[in-house]
């Protein structure tokens, strides 16, 4: 590892954010402020996140909240919105993403997905929730998209963050380049690392990539006895069925490092978003929360020790 | 969870939210007098109209405390006596429980105009009979027409103030003219309990035996210690009677039920002069005080006050000598609990928006500290809550003092209580409120043991004469004011100040210096106004038996309306609609001062349309940021408007010998003073609901309960000495299972890290979920949040939007 950079701020460093969100739950301990990093190197198929894959901003456009009144359209400075039927249509190839659509939209109906911003700027939002971080004992989740799709803008925020005395988290898909996670062991109390589908063929397929590297990752993250939770997805269809939890518990009995599992309900909340940015949404349904539970219990049964438990969905 | 129809009353939600877990546990007799409570509709009682009438037909020229005393006494002597089934804590102000009581010498011409209409009037009726109509226009209503507080007010007030406040409601000042001034903590630790009445009255009579009548000044003393005895006389009378009338029914009552009854008599007779022995005494003894203080002059907001420190004492005595379990305690706490219920408060139609909900203001207060500092929460302090949780009524309002050395296990309790959705408890953070009370020039010591009365007022138990309602004023009318030149649209009249034409404003500065001038007016008005009513109110309602439970009254030989108490501040003036103002000025700032998409004319027109027609204009006043959001260019405006309005506040001197004292809370009149205000900058519309006490505009907030928090925490609480009231809502799911305890009690633990005074919460429920289906624009803060995943609930489809509001119909706490 780098020697111990904490006092040192490298300056200019930005970003591509596409969200903070204060008072987050269920994303690491207490009570957290999230900041959503934009752009990701796998294409899960279920994502309920759709605005966080590609890493350069995008308009965003909810049909619940737009009145039509063709504002969108008389700001675009390229012609990219034309009104068809009382609604905006957005031309994606001729859109830049400048937001002033947004800016003129009366209705927030439109919405700029990801902005560029300084370290600086993420502190300043993160610092003001610091009271409720102290009491609850949250702090500061760094989320995506992948946030190590950004290692040097990523690094520098938990590198502020540690010297604020901020307990730090970093929800990672886990495809990143070995020597900035390493980097980043250092500076976080705390990894939520996905594991989506044991098997590299199916991963692949569903994802987009193989998962040797994610597996290497989570093994090398472990042996450096980071604290890590294990986070699995689970989507009807995909890895909802008896062989993929058998896979799964396996995977788990096997690296007894790993402390933690968390499974997560899929759902179809993302379907908006989706729909938002004029892509079709994908239909997996949830899971039933009985089966998870009892799926839970299965894997704790497997593997000594291991706690398991399913995050708080809708289902 | 879930509301019965029934408990629905005058517009009011009178009981909270029920479930079949809590009615399974809910001791037998206490559901017994839960549901004799809802048997009873509220109703009118003449009987204290009609002995105060007599008493003061038979008194002409007697001094006005003493005739005053004397009507108390003959009401105690005449009232009707009832005793309910499975009581164990008996008396009602009134002829039947839940009466409204009428004081005829205050105010009375519209119980004659609302006579007819009284038992149907959609906020807040009485049931009103033929014989009652009849007995009040001839025997009640002929003796006082002239002489009451109204009448005189009106006859004093000058023109100006009279429009702004009377005939439009820019500044709401009718309520203590209407009523007598009330709003105090009797000193039931300091005085009630360990003397009783016949202590109090020993002391009056020494005092008066002490005074050379020779000397001048001596003369209203003397008939001031004079009304004093005469009231504790009235009080041993009432108390014997209740034991008379517990006896007589004793015989005709099943053998348990008779062994119940002779245990009430005889601690009626007990207490009738001498101090409590046991914990039931103790409680009984409260409740004769409390309903013969709103008998003597029908005023709301007299505060049990800090029930856990004068109680506990009795407690661990009944405890340790056996008399009773703890369960038993609490069973008969909660009789108690429903007898403040009972208690309502009667109120013409127009002061009823601004006080909905029957309700007399009981307020109790929990936990806090001791005059040494050291933390003060007791076993009564956890079974205050616990009658709340049992009882599940909307009276007594539950208040707790928080502070950081607060037991885990009793920041849990008001962590369980609040997630319950009700507003209860009141959650004040202990520093600010200990703070607040220096400023009223207590010491430290007696600082430290500061009390709630009303709403959220910060009080002293048994020391302190404090009343916060001189008048309503409403910062959306000094925008307006400011924008129009002093006119006041819905009405055409000029009502406001002529700071300028608007247009003539180049910066900003300018624009906001008007918005304050006109705030300064409606204060100066309010001033102007008050002064009147307090002097009626010292002329006309002398009130000896309050004053005997309030140091120094009795030693200084002076009523409580005449200064007689050890501090004074105030009265009071309350601020409606912050939020408001605040988002009108930043939306001026930005649109037509620092962008330019407005000018002050077009902004002028569409407000004057309310916006009809000019669409475009509401939704770029819309887009502008709101407050709530800790968004600072915003926020800065709550600061200038505290920092203005305590300064304006100084300024007036009180004729008790106080200064006029801010406050930021709306009890319900946000709604009324919001019909009189036309469309603001902020997007509002003509006549909606001014916004809630120091909370943000419904729906504005969007960044969550954390920002909401930074937002409200940039002013100093404690200036707005008066207090200040913020609302909180909360998704259900956030505060579910005990990881939402613990994230509750870790939220209300930052809440003390901030400068803020109170919080009390709501629960989003299934009604607001479709609320915000149906429209969007005023729910844009609602957020559904799981696990790697978070969206304002109006973006999402309906049907996913659908099957939220079932799961959170369903949601179990
Ligand atoms: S400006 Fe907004 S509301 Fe108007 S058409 Fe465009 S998206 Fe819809
Ligand atoms: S983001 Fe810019 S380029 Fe794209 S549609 Fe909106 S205004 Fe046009």
């Amino acid at each position: 590892m780098r020697r111990d950079e904490a006092d040192v701020t490298e300056p200019g460093v930005t970003g591509r954010v596409f969200d903070v969100q204060r008072f987050s739950l269920h994303d690491g301990p207490g009570i957290r402020t999230v900041v959503f990093l934009k752009g990701c190197p796998l294409r899960c198929a279920w994502c309920a996140n759709p605005e966080s894959q590609r890493p350069d901003p995008q308009i965003a456009w909810f049909a619940n909240l737009c009145v039509g009144c063709g504002r969108c359209a008389e700001a675009c400075p390229r012609g990219a919105v034309t009104i068809d039927g009382g609604r905006p249509l957005t031309d994606r190839r001729l859109c830049a993403a400048c937001g002033r659509c947004a800016a003129a939209c009366p209705r927030q109906a439109r919405r700029l997905m990801g902005c560029s911003v300084s370290v600086d700027e993420v502190m300043q939002e993160v610092r003001r929730d610091a009271p409720f971080f102290r009491r609850s004992g949250g702090g500061v989740t760094f989320s995506g998209g992948e946030p190590l799709s950004q290692p040097l803008f990523l690094l520098e925020c938990l590198r502020r963050c540690r010297r604020w005395g901020y307990h730090t988290a970093v929800e990672t898909c886990g495809y990143a380049r070995w020597d900035d996670l390493e980097e980043a062991a250092g500076l976080t109390d705390l990894f939520l690392f996905d594991i989506k589908l044991v098997d590299p063929l199916r991963h692949e397929r569903l994802t987009g990539v193989r998962n040797e590297l994610i597996v290497d990752n989570l093994e090398r993250l472990l042996a450096l006895g980071a604290a890590v939770v294990v986070r699995v997805p689970v989507l009807p269809g995909v890895n909802d069925d008896r062989e993929s939890m058998r896979a799964l518990g396996e995977f788990v009995a096997g690296r007894p490092a790993v402390r933690t599992v968390e499974l997560l309900p899929g759902h179809e909340l993302g379907a908006h978003k989706y729909a938002a940015l004029d892509l079709a949404a994908p239909t997996f349904g949830a899971p039933l929360r009985e089966r998870l539970v009892s799926d839970a219990a299965e894997i704790e049964r497997g593997a000594h020790g291991v706690e398991c438990r399913v995050a708080q969905g809708l289902s | 969870m879930a509301t019965r129809a029934e408990e629905i009353e005058g517009g009011t939600v009178v009981s909270l939210p029920v479930s079949a877990e809590w009615e399974a546990d809910l001791r037998p007799r206490i559901a017994r007098l839960r549901a004799q409570y809802f048997t009873h509709k509220p109703s009118v009682c003449l009987e204290r109209a009609l002995s105060y009438t007599e008493v003061f037909k038979e008194t002409e020229g007697k001094p006005m405390v003493i005739r005053r005393a004397k009507g108390l006494k003959r009401i105690c002597e005449t009232k009707t006596i009832l005793i309910q089934d499975d009581e164990l804590i008996v008396g009602n102000a009134g002829r039947k429980p839940r009466t409204g009581i009428l004081g005829p010498e205050m105010s009375n011409y519209w119980f004659d105009k609302e006579l007819d209409t009284l038992s149907t009037r959609p906020q807040d009726p009485y049931i009103v009979d033929e014989e009652q109509k009849q007995l009040f226009r001839e025997q009640i209503y002929p003796y006082w027409k002239g002489k009451t507080v109204i009448e005189h007010w009106l006859k004093r007030v000058p023109a100006d103030t009279r429009a702004l406040g009377y005939e439009t409601g820019v500044i709401d000042v009718e309520i203590k003219t209407e009523s007598g001034p009330g709003e105090i903590a009797p000193g039931y630790g300091e005085i009630l309990l360990p003397k009783g009445w016949g202590g109090i009255r020993r002391w009056a009579e020494e005092r008066l035996a002490a005074l050379d009548p020779a000397d001048p000044a001596n003369e209203e003393k003397g008939y001031f210690l004079e009304a004093v005895i005469i009231a504790m006389e009235a009080m041993g009378i009432l108390a014997r009677r209740h034991a008379d009338a517990a006896r007589e029914l004793a015989r005709r009552s099943s053998p348990e039920r008779a062994a119940e009854l002779e245990k009430v008599a005889e601690v009626c007779d007990w207490i009738a002069t001498e101090p409590p022995r046991t914990f039931h005494e103790a409680l009984q003894l409260v409740w004769f005080a409390q309903f013969s203080l709103m008998i003597e002059l029908n005023a709301p907001s007299y505060s049990p006050n800090r029930m856990d420190q004068y109680l506990f004492p009795y407690y661990e005595a009944a405890l340790q000598s056996g008399e009773l379990t703890h369960d038993e305690a609490q069973e008969l706490l909660e009789c108690l609990w429903i007898k403040f219920a009972e208690q309502c408060w009667i109120l013409n139609a127009n002061c009823c928006q601004y006080f909905a909900g029957y309700q007399g203001f009981f307020n109790v207060t929990a936990g806090g500290v001791k005059a040494d500092g050291e933390d003060a929460t007791n076993a009564v302090s956890y079974m205050m809550l616990q009658a709340t949780m049992d009882c599940r009524l909307n009276s007594p309002s539950v208040a707790v003092r928080l502070h950081r050395n607060c037991p885990e296990e009793f920041l849990l309790k008001v962590a369980e209580l609040a997630r319950l959705g009700t507003g209860f408890p009141a959650i004040h953070n202990d520093e600010v409120g200990i703070k607040a009370l220096l400023r009223k020039g207590a010491t430290t010591e007696d600082a430290r043991d500061w009390c709630l009365v009303g709403c959220v007022e910060p009080n002293l138990p048994g020391k302190l004469h404090q009343w916060s309602d001189y008048g309503h004023y409403n910062f959306g009318s000094a925008v307006e004011f400011a924008l129009f030149n002093g006119e006041h649209l819905l009405s055409g009249r000029k009502l406001g100040l002529e700071t300028g034409d608007p247009n003539d404003f180049e910066t900003f500065e300018e624009f906001e210096a008007a918005v304050m001038a006109q705030l300064a007016n409606e204060l100066r008005h309010i001033a102007i106004q008050g002064h009147i009513t307090e002097a009626l109110h010292r002329d006309l309602l002398p009130c000896a038996l309050a004053s005997s439970l309030i140091l120094d009254c009795i030693d200084n030989g002076a009523d409580l309306l005449r200064g007689g108490a050890r501090y004074k501040r105030g009265p009071g003036t309350l601020g409606i609609g912050i939020a408001d103002g605040v988002n009108s000025l930043a939306a001026v700032k930005k649109l037509v001062y620092d962008e330019k998409r407005l000018t002050m004319d077009e902004l002028r027109e569409a407000l004057r349309a309310d916006f009809e027609g000019y669409e475009e204009v509401r939704d770029l006043c819309l887009s502008a940021p709101k407050y709530g959001n800790d968004d600072d260019a915003v926020d800065q405006y709550v600061r200038h408007f505290a920092h203005f309005v305590v300064a304006e506040h100084d300024k007036y001197d009180t004729l008790t010998g106080g200064k006029m004292m801010p406050s930021w809370y709306p009890v319900s009149s946000n709604v009324p003073q919001g019909m009189t205000v036309a469309a603001l900058p902020s997007g509002r519309k003509a006549g909606k609901p001014l916004a809630d006490g120091v909370s943000p505009n419904q729906g504005t907030d969007r960044l969550g309960p954390t920002a909401v928090l930074r937002s409200v925490g940039k002013f100093q609480h404690e200036d707005l000495d008066g207090g200040t009231l913020l609302n909180v809502k909360f998704e259900p799911q956030v505060l579910a299972g005990e990881e939402g305890l613990q994230r509750f009690a870790a939220y209300l633990r930052a809440f003390l890290d901030l400068p803020i005074y109170h919080i009390q919460f709501n629960v989003v429920d299934e009604k607001t979920l479709r609320c915000a289906q149906a429209r969007p624009d005023e729910y844009r803060s609602l957020l559904i949040r799981v696990a790697g995943y978070s969206a304002f609930f109006v973006e999402l489809h309906e049907d996913i939007q659908n099957d939220i509001i079932s799961r959170t119909a369903n949601a179990r706490l």
